[in-house]
């Protein structure tokens, strides 16, 4: 965790040498995920990308990511729960997670952003790639 | 033909019954001077008999007329007035008790007369207690979810006229039974008069349990469908996207053209999703404010910045009125950000070429009121009532404008509702539509429904 904090202030200030930042997306749609690895990956980030909660906490503590991208909505440990697991964990208590869904309306916006401490909420259907990188390049 | 022959029988029966007491009275003068005391007193004993029946006919016949007795005879009742009104009272004593709706009747001073056995049923209490109590002590009503308010009661009716308090589709009366329960009612009240004297009031009402859970079936339906939609709708629009911006190599001007009608077909659709999960949000209840401190004028800025394309593209001037020291206002940004995107819309939609749209913001007396004004198509007259009706869409815009899912006023009204405020409208065809809404400068607080 102490590492991970330092790194930040290096990339800031030396951009040619920083390392890749790691995006992990948590999202059971292919065609979605697969879109935004397109993106990312166009963007200059590395990503990883995880089918369920189950495999993202998995993916989550081998890949140390910089930023979750995660969907509410999944089979087997849906966005919810695998959020609740990951505050659990204290070295991931501040990790960014960046909440995607289509189940998403304001008043569950609110809750998750409270109690799961995610940075931000967004709906997939209203927002463009290009505004999802946008948001994505502010958060890391 | 009927009633001839029995006002005939009746003359001649008269005419018999005189002829008769004449000769009767004849033979007894006859008879004292005979002397013949046995049959003297015969003949008096049939006299009196014949007076009698004569007195009795004559009675009847002065006292109800010969038409009424005809008519009865006709109708094969000969009973006395009274009569006819109990037998019809009891009647109708019996329908009114067994009418499957509650029923109840009260006085001009509110005061219940009649309270039928559905109504007993419904509201759990005997129709012996309820007699007599005021309507307002008996039948407690509630609108929605909100908590029971004591002024809410069916007496705020207009006489003359029929208030219908629930109409099609809206199940947010309620009435609240004896022991406190509730249950979601469809009532008319109306009052009944004698001449322009207003004599008291009729309440039918019913439970409309089943109805409601019907129609929230059909809103949760609606909901899972939009956010079934929703999933391959976010995928045509990213890959869309990407095909647009050349991250599967650059397209040719054609590919690019029809690639961006995908676009806007597609942002289209995910436009009407939306507003129907709104819809359905409004109508379980589920939407909640979530309001912060807003600078209005910049909120409308950015609404102002996204519609000026469309009032663009059709040559129109949109022109903003709004004064700098507004105060921050406790509101819910998205939902209010909504409201100025519909009526705007609507306004750049609905008005022709080269026309006139203005917004203008004022404050006046603790609220801020919002003002939308174009100089276009209008609503026709007979249309007025249905304009904040969900799906309702103009007559005369229909066709020149196929674009449109009659969902945005619905909408508008019902988030400025939610969000404490009002809204009115006056319009006229082909000179134009001005909106009005007013918000409490007061604001919401978070969680207002």
């Amino acid at each position: 965790m102490g590492n991970k904090k330092a790194e930040p202030t290096i990339n800031q200030t030396a951009t040619v040498a920083t390392p890749t930042k790691k995006i992990l997306i948590v999202e059971d749609e292919k065609l979605l995920a697969d879109a935004l690895e397109v993106k990312l990956k166009g963007a200059g980030y590395e990503t990883f990308k995880a089918e369920n909660g189950q495999l993202g906490l998995s993916s989550i503590s081998q890949n140390k990511p910089d930023l979750v991208i995660l969907d509410i909505m999944m089979p087997i440990m849906d966005g919810r729960q695998m959020l609740t697991k990951l505050r659990e964990m204290s070295e991931f208590k501040n990790l960014p997670v960046l909440m995607l869904t289509n189940a998403g309306t304001s008043d569950n916006m609110h809750e998750t952003k409270f109690y799961f401490n995610a940075v931000d909420f967004l709906i997939k259907s209203n927002v463009s790639l290009e505004e999802i990188v946008a948001k994505v390049k502010q958060l890391v | 033909m009927r009633i001839y022959f029995v006002k005939l029988l009746h003359h001649l029966l008269l005419y018999f019954l005189v002829t008769i007491f004449i000769a009767t009275n004849l033979f007894i003068f006859e008879l004292l001077f005979a002397r013949e005391l046995f049959q003297f007193f015969c003949w008096l004993a049939l006299e009196v008999i014949f007076l009698y029946s004569l007195v009795y006919f004559l009675k009847i016949y002065f006292k109800y007329g010969i038409s009424q007795k005809v008519s009865n005879l006709g109708k094969g009742k000969i009973v006395p007035e009274a009569g006819i009104n109990q037998t019809e009272k009891l009647k109708y004593e019996a329908v009114l008790a067994n009418i499957g709706d509650g029923l109840i009747v009260t006085d001009k001073t509110g005061n219940i007369i009649t309270f039928n056995k559905a109504a007993e049923s419904l509201l759990g209490w005997p129709a012996q207690e309820a007699a007599g109590k005021h309507l307002q002590d008996v039948v407690k009503i509630q609108y929605g979810e909100e908590k029971f308010r004591e002024d809410a009661a069916l007496t705020d009716f207009e006489p003359n006229r029929v208030t219908s308090k629930s109409a099609a589709g809206d199940y947010s009366l309620y009435f609240v039974r004896r022991n406190g329960t509730k249950f979601p009612a469809a009532t008319t009240v109306t009052s009944y008069t004698e001449g322009d004297e207003v004599l008291g009031t009729i309440t039918l009402f019913r439970d409309v349990t089943t109805e409601k859970n019907i129609d929230s079936m059909k809103t949760e339906f609606i909901s899972l469908a939009s956010h079934q939609l929703k999933t391959p709708l976010s995928a045509i629009r990213w890959y869309t996207e990407m095909l647009i911006a050349g991250d599967a190599g650059q397209l040719q001007p054609k590919q690019g053209e029809f690639a961006a009608n995908i676009n806007t077909s597609t942002l289209r659709m995910i436009d009407l999703v939306n507003a129907l999960l709104n819809i359905s949000r409004i109508e379980t209840g589920k939407i909640i404010v979530e309001a912060k401190p807003t600078d209005l004028k910049k909120l409308v800025d950015t609404v102002v910045a996204d519609v000026k394309f469309r009032a663009d593209e059709k040559k129109q001037n949109l022109k903003v009125e709004i004064p700098d020291n507004l105060p921050e206002i406790n509101i819910d940004q998205n939902l209010i950000r909504q409201v100025y995107m519909n009526l705007l819309t609507n306004g750049i939609k609905y008005t022709q070429g080269g026309g006139e749209i203005s917004l203008s913001i004022a404050i006046k007396e603790g609220d801020i009121v919002s003002e939308v004004k174009d100089n276009g198509y209008g609503i026709p007259e007979e249309e007025k009532a249905r304009v904040f009706d969900k799906f309702y869409r103009g007559n005369n815009i229909r066709d020149t404008e196929r674009d449109g899912t009659g969902l945005g006023l619905y909408l508008v009204k019902a988030i400025v509702e939610i969000s404490k405020g009002k809204i009115w409208y006056k319009s006229e065809v082909n000179h134009g539509t001005t909106f009005w809404f007013s918000l409490p400068i007061a604001g919401n607080s978070t969680g207002d429904r």
